[in-house]
């Protein structure tokens, strides 16, 4: 192992990398014979060392979040321009409106998300610098050379070749807690969540057609329960054996509660008292449109969102139910054949 | 060390890597591995050292039984092959690469440090008497003393801001309690 030179220079990242660097909570450094990796919290900076020497493999896996984010932001300013354009773009309107899009062009420049993770003999860390896939190619086209001139010079059909022959090793620290399994779990919570969000979708339903008092309250009531339920089923499910569907329906009901939580906020700002006595400012009848007025443009706002909650909650819903009822099948089947297998072995015991 | 999918922990064959973006077998997403030659290579055996032979002979300080090779660089105890870690060119014991090598290497093995500069900034910006003087005692304390491993500028611009922020504060609650009093 070389001396290192302690001249750390940042790995080179694209143009809007740099500019956004200052909010990065991670960073990677090069330096002669290693890379450092610095994350932050708060004023604690923790840093691990990668010895070229020591890095075996470096993984670059385009992940969805940048995708997930580009969907519930576009939703978001889509209907935002769409009451915005209803109402004659109010002030409150524009501020929401600049709050879904600048992320969203932000999302969209950064380029698709990805999880980097380098590989050494004895264990796999995760680089969250890395988290942009431009940025991971990136890197990694600069330490290729750098590993290459430090490591044995092997070509790429003998790593292929060789590779094979290596078992699959589990290495745990002298002294180290052996990994806990994943406990089961029912789904409990999870199904509570799912019938507030059929409820949810009722409720907004018979919004469609109604525009009584009492169902406005009961929205409220139901997306405060549904925003609970969802962070309790979200923090249930830590760690244990549920269906990655599950999980994901449980952040698409999170995603589409807050949402929804903050479309029901913006409605009532535009569709309030201050609001309507703005209207003839931003009336669109001044400009020639006669036929809506701030309050219908609000109330056209609201039919499309409960229009769309109503058929998002029924498509969670419905999901929902059916991953849960396959989890629980799943469970059962192989709970009952690891009885049988127990069965057998007492009978061959006796 | 098996190479495996980040997403799905499904094993990624070899004939995948150092080739372009190709789907996970296991989830289908996509997936870059770049393998280096260390990956097949066999590992250096670095020996379990010596038995010791005679009673006059160095011992190493962890394992008695052992004969030492080298003392360590660091705090000078003396160590077998097994003990002996080369560590950028120096030979250091367990204790001292855990230790952060007892502050003689700065930046070389430090796993983590506390920014001074940003926690007096913090503590400035709190509104308090108490943390103001915090503050600037961390400015005073802390001024020369290395902040982060990566370079972070040649200005020690928090540090400045923090000490200005804290004065004016103190200033402002001197005069908010003791202004209108005797003014």
């Amino acid at each position: 192992m070389t001396k290192s030179t302690e001249k750390y220079r940042r790995v080179p990242s694209t143009v809007l990398g740099t500019l956004l660097r200052w909010f990065d909570q991670s960073s990677a450094w090069l330096a002669g014979d290693h890379v450092l990796l610095a994350r932050r919290a708060l004023w604690i900076e923790r840093y691990n060392r990668f010895y070229f020497a020591d890095i075996q493999a470096v993984t670059i896996c385009r992940t969805q979040t940048g995708l997930v984010w580009n969907v519930l932001l576009g939703t978001g300013a889509g209907l935002l321009t769409f009451g915005g354009i209803l109402s004659g773009f109010p002030p409150a309107v524009l501020v929401w409106l600049a709050i879904f899009t600048l992320p969203l062009i932000m999302n969209i420049l950064l380029g698709p998300t990805c999880s980097c993770h380098v590989y050494t003999a004895v264990n796999t860390h995760k680089l969250p610098c890395f988290n942009r896939l431009p940025k991971a190619i990136i890197f990694l086209q600069t330490i290729k050379p750098l590993i290459a001139a430090v490591q044995e010079e092997v070509s790429d059909e003998e790593i292929a070749e060789r590779a094979p022959l290596i078992p699959p090793i589990r290495w745990i620290a002298p002294g180290a807690p052996t990994p806990r399994p994943k406990r089961h779990y029912a789904g409990q919570v999870h199904l509570i969540l799912l019938v507030l969000l059929f409820f949810g979708a009722i409720v907004s339903g018979l919004q469609l057609l109604s525009d009584a008092e009492l169902l406005t309250w009961l929205t409220v009531i139901l997306l405060i329960a549904q925003l609970g339920m969802s962070i309790a089923a979200a923090a249930r499910q830590s760690g244990t054996d549920i269906s990655s569907g599950l999980r994901a329906v449980t952040w698409c009901a999170f995603a589409h509660v807050l949402v929804m939580f903050v479309l029901f906020l913006i409605l009532s700002v535009v569709a309030s008292p201050q609001a309507s006595e703005r209207s003839p400012e931003f009336d669109l009848s001044t400009e020639g449109a006669d036929d809506f007025s701030t309050t219908s443009a609000a109330s056209m706002m609201h039919y499309m969102m409960n229009l769309l909650s109503m058929l998002f909650s029924m498509i969670l819903c419905f999901t929902g139910r059916y991953l849960l009822s396959s989890f629980r099948d799943d469970y059962r089947l192989r709970r009952m054949a690891a009885r049988a297998r127990i069965r057998t072995l007492d009978k061959q015991e006796t | 060390m098996a190479i495996s999918c980040p997403k799905c922990g499904h094993q990624i064959h070899a004939t995948r890597f150092n080739k372009p973006a190709g789907a996970c077998p296991g989830c289908g997403s996509q997936i870059i591995v770049a393998a280096f030659a260390s990956l097949v290579s066999a590992p250096s055996d670095t020996g379990a050292g010596q038995r010791l032979l005679a009673a006059d002979q160095a011992s190493c300080f962890y394992h008695p039984n052992k004969k030492a090779i080298v003392p360590c660089d660091n705090c000078g105890r003396f160590l077998c092959a097994l003990c002996s870690v080369d560590f950028g060119g120096r030979r250091l014991c367990p204790v001292c690469i855990e230790s952060g090598g007892g502050g003689e290497s700065p930046g070389e093995l430090d796993s983590s440090r506390i920014l001074y500069d940003k926690l007096a900034l913090f503590l400035a910006i709190i509104p308090t008497f108490v943390t103001q003087l915090i503050a600037i005692f961390l400015a005073i304390r802390y001024w020369s003393s290395p902040i982060s491993i990566p370079p972070r500028g040649p200005l020690r611009w928090r540090w400045i801001l923090a000490v200005i922020v804290a004065l004016l504060e103190i200033w402002f609650i001197y005069e908010l309690i003791f202004g209108d009093i005797l003014g």
